[in-house]
């Protein structure tokens, strides 16, 4: 290690002069953010905005974010600014001082400049807290998470500055490099996903994206701290990545060519990691342009156009000059090999398109509609793990159905359709696919009617009767209170019926009619509430509730609805209700309908959400409308 | 002692310097010259270990130069292009070099005064170019080095400055035994005060001379004689160069004056100079021998 003598006075006293004037911002601006904002709320009569279990981070967040983010590469930039300009760097390396020493002096000096004014922050929120009893604001530990969080992620910024320039010659890159160096693991992870999902046909790129991205960029995982949701085991890791910065930094600027000070990169070993590193993501951003035209041309064009752009960007900033033409021989061997990874990717070598686990060697299967879902499963979920051999094995038939049928063109009427098989031997395999789903009913049927895949949908087919307090229908249009069935002998032929119902219920009735607007809740006796959709397709249920005289509330029926309103699309965006309640005033294209059949067809309609430039606006008596959008073909069957 | 070998640097695979190999005494003036773009300001850098050469050693006092703060206390190096910390005063920049530089003598700083006669307080980036190349000088003779390493060092002074520093140079070379390199593209600017002075022509060492030595070994001659140029004469001296005006012949000659004089003086002359020879001249005659124009390396 180096020895405190070895600190020259008259260096840091330069540094303060030229660089102090960042700590100073950096400590005006903690300062005004949170305690002077404190003491403003301590003297006006309203109650505190921000809640204190949420912590420090909530006060004023935007702004403590924006200086915590731009404040230690500044200071990194500047204190190291000596590197980067020809007459400093000779100025300073023809002094008696070891890099060594040059370099602990300045990072150093920049530490204390940095950490000086968050130690004080902390300190007059804690003088704060003490003198005006702040504990229903926050609370000791709260700055203890505020020191951590703000030190950690500051530290790591400016010793990730500090690393890039040793590593460039130029101040401009120096910035601009070290936001990327930031940003470049969760970045290049995300435009490979998003690459793997337009070559790789079943390619789930939600359920990998889903996977805590955030942590492979600090500048995005920084954003957790508003909730004081990074833990203190990443404010460890971030400060141990600062420590292998800073001990990288000062082994290569022993090897330093200081002639090289105004090259954009200065190791030579760097420059082709940077030029076809660049090449590599400006060419998948290039094909995430492109991303959802239906046209492969297209979308090879933007591969190609990105990675000429991005090979003619690393060349201009290495070589200072736009003009580059002469550089291409380096982008032909580059073209050959991106060309061979996406032969291989469209050829397939490794069988991910066409593999199909064998339905013996699966444990179970989730089927659902996303990967949110299945990331974040919780028991009542409406997809769920399938166990039974029979449904294992319909579903990996539907899987070999679609990937013999391919990829599909764009249109209407497809949905997403997510696969997790866990396999016997612990392994998983994720796959994802936007099917035209009445193409496959014959091989969704069987799974989505199958009881074990209803026990997943409707908990509450694994309910015993006698575990249910109280049963209750709940509508928008209708008072609930009176919907209650309570009495256990009721609750038992209720629920023998609605068991009945769900277990004939086909894949077709599985989907609300537009009537269908309530919902049937469980109360159990451990406290848990239970919910199912009401659907006028209940037959047996309905027929009960008939003799009860509860049916009339618990269903929509044509008698209830004073009329429906049918309008053209107007402008599309927005709300629906906004945009359903300004194509109805403008008095063009809209149809209201008044007839009972009419209305009755309407309600019993099934349609997929989201389609068609048509609204219905079903009016109850008495209430607000429900609006759904709806084909084109229904208009025609209701309006004639 | 500076001593240099094999000393070879390059910029983006191409060669600056190739196998310098040359030694400054301790106590002698040292001039390298050279065009510009021929590696001086390069050579220098390596010098006072700003730049690390890829192959060959650079040694002072037998040590090496690079990251060797033992070395470098001991040297200044006044660059082409000036740098001085933004916003500070003469005073600021005094108090920094004080800290850095051992040997630094505040009585000879407050003397140095007088004679440069520019304000402490006044901010150098507040100074004209040549004042800023004053105040270099100034803080660089404060520090006491035993080495000055000086680029282009009286680019934008005025004659009368000229001279006082020039003055200040050899004083320190001659009290206390100061070694110094100083480049210049242009002879005359450095002939009065170098020992010894090295051609550097596209990043290699042409040729190194004592300058005493020099001026004492070539001479120029007029002479004329009643009738021929007697041939054995011309046989027995080392004519690097031959002129005829009329009768008389100039003749540039090597080898000692005396020798020379007693050898043309025994054929009985009508007519007999010799001449002194500037400095330049002595380089066009004796790089013009070895194949170079002279014109195009020193300009």
């Amino acid at each position: 290690m180096w020895k405190t003598s070895s600190f020259k006075k008259e260096v840091t006293k330069q540094n303060f002069r030229s660089v102090g004037w960042i700590g100073i911002i950096y400590l005006i601006g903690l300062l005004f953010a949170m305690p002077l904002r404190i003491m403003m709320e301590l003297s006006s009569d309203r109650p505190f905005q921000f809640l204190h279990e949420n912590g420090l981070f909530q006060i004023n967040f935007e702004i403590q974010q924006v200086m915590m983010i731009i404040i230690p590469v500044l200071l990194g930039i500047f204190l190291f600014r000596y590197l980067q300009v020809k007459e400093t760097s000779d100025f300073v390396h023809s002094l008696p001082l070891k890099r060594t020493e040059l370099y602990h002096n300045n990072v150093w000096n920049g530490m204390v400049i940095l950490v000086a004014p968050i130690i004080i922050n902390a300190a007059v929120m804690t003088i704060l807290y003490i003198s005006f009893d702040l504990s229903y604001v926050y609370s000791l530990e709260d700055i203890w998470y505020w020191l951590g969080g703000t030190l950690s992620v500051t530290l790591l910024l400016f010793f990730a500055a500090v690393f890039v320039g040793m590593v460039t010659g130029l101040t401009a890159v120096h910035g601009v490099l070290t936001y990327i160096m930031l940003l470049f693991p969760a970045g290049i992870t995300v435009l490979l996903y998003f690459a793997m999902n337009q070559f790789l046909y079943g390619f789930s790129e939600n359920y990998y994206m889903d996977q805590n991205l955030h942590q492979l960029s600090p500048l995005v995982d920084s954003l957790n701290l508003y909730n004081a949701s990074l833990p203190a085991s990443r404010m460890y890791v971030y400060l141990a990545i600062g420590a292998a910065f800073y001990g990288l930094a000062w082994k290569i600027y022993q090897h330093r060519n200081m002639e090289m000070a105004g090259q954009a990169i200065v190791y030579g070993v760097l420059r082709p990691i940077f030029k076809y590193g660049l090449t590599l993501c400006m060419m998948l951003v290039g094909g995430l342009y492109f991303q959802n035209h239906p046209n492969t041309t297209w979308i090879v064009f933007g591969y190609m156009a990105g990675a000429v752009s991005g090979y003619a960007i690393a060349e201009m900033v290495l070589q200072k000059t736009w003009r580059v033409f002469s550089a291409w021989k380096g982008f032909i061997g580059y073209a050959a090999a991106a060309g061979l990874v996406f032969l291989l990717l469209q050829l397939d070598i490794t069988g991910f398109e066409q593999r199909v686990p064998a339905a013996a060697k699966v444990d179970r299967v989730f089927i659902g509609e996303g990967s949110y879902s299945y990331q974040n499963n919780h028991p009542y979920n409406e997809s769920g793990y399938l166990n039974e051999n029979e449904n294992i094995q319909a579903v990996t038939k539907l899987h070999k159905q679609i990937i013999s049928s391919g990829s599909e063109e764009y249109r209407i009427g497809r949905r997403n359709l997510f696969l997790a098989y866990e396999m016997k031997n612990g392994e998983t395999m994720v796959r994802e696919y936007m099917i035209p789903e009445q193409d496959y009913r014959a091989y969704l049927d069987p799974i989505y009617e199958s009881l074990e895949y209803k026990a997943l949908k409707y908990p509450v087919m694994k309910v015993e009767p006698e575990n249910i307090d109280r049963i209750r229908f709940f509508t928008d249009y209708a008072s609930s209170d009176k919907l209650v069935v309570a009495e256990p002998e009721e609750i038992e032929t209720l629920m023998s019926r609605l068991k009945q119902d769900l277990q004939a219920e086909t894949y077709e009735d599985m989907i609300p009619s537009l009537g269908d607007r309530g919902d049937i809740s469980f109360l159990l006796d451990s406290g848990m509430e239970v919910h199912i959709p009401m659907k006028r397709s209940y037959g047996q249920l309905n027929e009960w509730l008939k003799q009860k005289g509860l049916y009339e509330g618990a269903v929509l029926t044509d008698e209830d609805v004073s009329k429906a309103v049918i309008v053209h699309q107007n402008e599309p965006g927005g709300p629906i209700y906004n945009e359903f309640k300004s194509a109805a005033a403008s008095n063009e294209h809209v149809w209201t309908v008044k007839d009972n059949q009419k209305i009755k067809l309407l309600l019993n309609s099934k349609e997929y959400q989201g389609q068609g430039r048509y609204f219905v606006g079903i009016y109850p008596k008495g209430g607000e409308p429900l609006i759904y959008r709806i084909s084109e073909d229904l208009v025609a069957r209701v309006v004639n | 002692m500076i001593k240099l070998q094999e000393v070879n640097k390059n910029f983006h695979k191409q060669q600056v310097l190739h196998d310098i190999t040359f030694q400054i005494k301790d106590g002698s003036i040292y001039g390298l010259l050279g065009s510009n773009g021929a590696g001086k300001t390069t050579l220098l850098k390596i010098i006072v270990g700003i730049l690390k050469q890829e192959k060959g050693s650079v040694q002072i006092e037998g040590q090496k130069v690079f990251e060797n703060t033992d070395v470098k206390k001991r040297m200044i190096f006044i660059p082409d292009s000036l740098y001085f910390f933004p916003h500070y005063t003469i005073e600021q920049m005094a108090n920094f070099y004080q800290n850095i530089y051992p040997s630094w003598d505040q009585e000879r700083f407050v003397q140095l005064r007088e004679m440069f006669g520019l304000d402490i307080k006044k901010k150098v980036s507040q100074f004209s170019k040549g004042m800023r190349r004053q105040v270099a000088f100034w803080l660089a003779f404060s520090a006491m080095p035993d080495i000055l390493v000086l680029d282009e060092p009286f680019d934008g002074l005025d004659p009368v400055v000229r001279r006082k520093v020039k003055n200040l140079l050899i004083q320190d070379v001659a009290d206390r035994e100061m070694t110094v390199l100083i480049s210049s593209h242009n002879l005359r600017e450095v002939e009065d005060i170098c020992d010894y002075v090295g051609i550097l022509h596209k990043g290699s060492i042409l040729l190194e001379k004592d300058l005493d030595e020099l001026k004492a070994d070539i001479h120029k001659v007029q002479v004329a004689f009643r009738n021929h140029v007697p041939a054995a004469l011309k046989k027995d001296l080392s004519i690097l160069h031959e002129e005829k005006r009329g009768s008389v012949r100039l003749w540039i000659v090597r080898g000692a004056e005396t020798e020379v004089s007693k050898l043309i003086e025994s054929y009985q002359p009508i007519v007999y100079d010799l001449l002194p020879l500037t400095l330049e001249e002595i380089f066009v005659y004796e790089m013009g021998g070895a194949g170079y124009n002279v014109e195009n390396i020193l300009v």
